[in-house]
C-alpha cells in the first residue's frame, strides 16, 4: 500500500473518532440508522454500535454496554487486532521471520478459532437481543 | 497420487490441473509440508514412538489423510513447519468492525473467509490460502464501499431534507 493511502485512512479515522466523540448519535440525526432494523424492526448485532462508541469515547463504559455489549467488548479487541497487523505486516517481506510474540498473538487471538467463535458469539448475540 | 479439490473435497488425478467436479483449479499441496521427515535429534527422542506410527500410517493412506498426518506431526515437532512464517492476511478485524457498523453480510462473510485462510495455511495449502485471503480482501472493500455509499446517501437525504423544511417554512 502506498504511503499516502495510509495517511488518507489514517486522517480518515481521526476524524471520524472525532465525529463520534463530539456526538451524540443517540441526540444527533446526522448518523445513519440501521437499514435491518427500520426494515424488519428486528435488532441486528451492530444496532447501537455508534451510540456505544460515542459512549465509550466520553468514557461511560456503562452506557455503552447498555447500547451494544458485544460490540463494546469487541473494540478494544479490534484496536489490539489492528496494531498487531500493523507491526507484522508493515515489517515483513524485507527482513526474515516475524516477531514470534505478535505471530502467537495473531494465531490464537485472531486466527481461526477466534474466527468461528465471534461468529458463533455474533449470531447467539443476534438472536439473543431481539428474543430476550 | 490424487489431489484433493480444495473446493469440493473431490479426489482428481495428480496430473490435473481443475478439478473434474466443479472445475476449481486445482492447487498441490507444498512439498515442503510433505516431507516433514526430517531429523532434528532434539525433539525427535521424546515423540520417536508417535513419529514411527505416524510414518507407518502415511504410506498406506491416501495423500489426503498423508496431508493431515504431516500437519498434526507438523504442529508436534515438525522442523518445516509454517509456524514461524507470517500467513496472509485474514482480514477479520475489518470484517468484524463490518459487521457491526454496517454490513452485517460482507462482514459474515468476510469472517468465513478469514477463518478459511487459517485453516488453509497451516494444513500447508499456501495458494488456496492466498486465494482465500484476495476473497476477504474483495469482501472487505465491498463492505467499505456499500458502507460509504450508503452513509454518504444518508447525509444528502437529511440535508435535503432539512434545506427542504426549511425553504419551506420560509415561503
Amino acid at each position: 500500500m502506498q504511503r499516502w493511502y495510509k495517511l488518507l485512512i489514517a486522517c480518515g479515522l481521526l476524524v471520524a473518532v472525532i465525529i463520534y466523540a463530539l456526538f451524540d448519535p443517540a441526540e444527533s440525526g446526522l448518523f445513519p440508522k440501521c437499514p435491518f432494523l427500520q426494515l424488519t424492526g428486528l435488532l441486528c448485532p451492530g444496532c447501537g454500535s455508534q451510540r456505544a462508541l460515542h459512549s465509550l469515547l466520553v468514557g461511560d463504559i456503562k452506557a455503552a454496554f447498555h447500547y451494544n455489549p458485544l460490540a463494546t467488548l469487541l473494540f478494544p479487541y479490534l484496536i489490539l487486532g489492528f496494531v498487531v497487523e500493523l507491526l507484522l505486516y508493515s515489517k515483513s517481506g524485507t527482513s526474515g521471520s516475524p516477531n514470534a510474540i505478535l505471530l502467537w498473538l495473531r494465531k490464537f487471538l485472531f486466527g481461526r478459532a477466534a474466527a468461528y467463535i465471534i461468529l458463533v458469539a455474533v449470531l447467539l448475540f443476534w438472536g439473543g437481543r431481539n428474543i430476550l | 497420487m490424487d489431489i484433493i479439490c480444495g473446493n469440493c473435497s473431490l479426489a482428481n488425478p495428480s496430473n490435473a490441473k481443475f478439478c473434474k467436479g466443479c472445475g476449481y483449479e486445482l492447487i498441490p499441496p507444498d512439498k515442503n509440508e510433505q516431507s516433514t521427515k526430517t531429523t532434528s535429534t532434539k525433539e525427535q527422542e521424546p515423540k520417536a514412538e508417535v513419529k514411527s506410527e505416524q510414518s507407518a500410517t502415511q504410506q498406506s493412506a491416501t495423500q489426503q489423510s498423508a496431508t493431515q498426518q504431516s500437519a498434526t506431526q507438523q504442529s508436534v515437532n515438525g522442523p518445516i513447519d509454517r509456524k514461524h512464517e507470517l500467513p496472509p492476511k485474514t482480514y477479520l478485524v475489518h470484517s468484524i468492525l463490518a459487521t457491526i457498523f454496517c454490513c452485517l453480510p460482507f462482514g459474515i462473510v468476510g469472517i468465513v473467509y478469514a477463518a478459511g485462510v487459517e485453516s488453509a495455511f497451516y494444513r500447508g495449502y499456501h495458494d488456496l490460502a492466498l486465494q482465500k485471503s484476495r476473497r476477504a480482501k474483495i469482501w472487505t472493500i465491498v463492505a467499505i464501499i456499500v458502507g460509504l455509499i450508503g452513509g454518504f446517501l444518508y447525509l444528502l437525504l437529511i440535508l435535503g431534507g432539512a434545506i427542504a423544511s426549511k425553504t419551506l417554512l420560509n415561503n
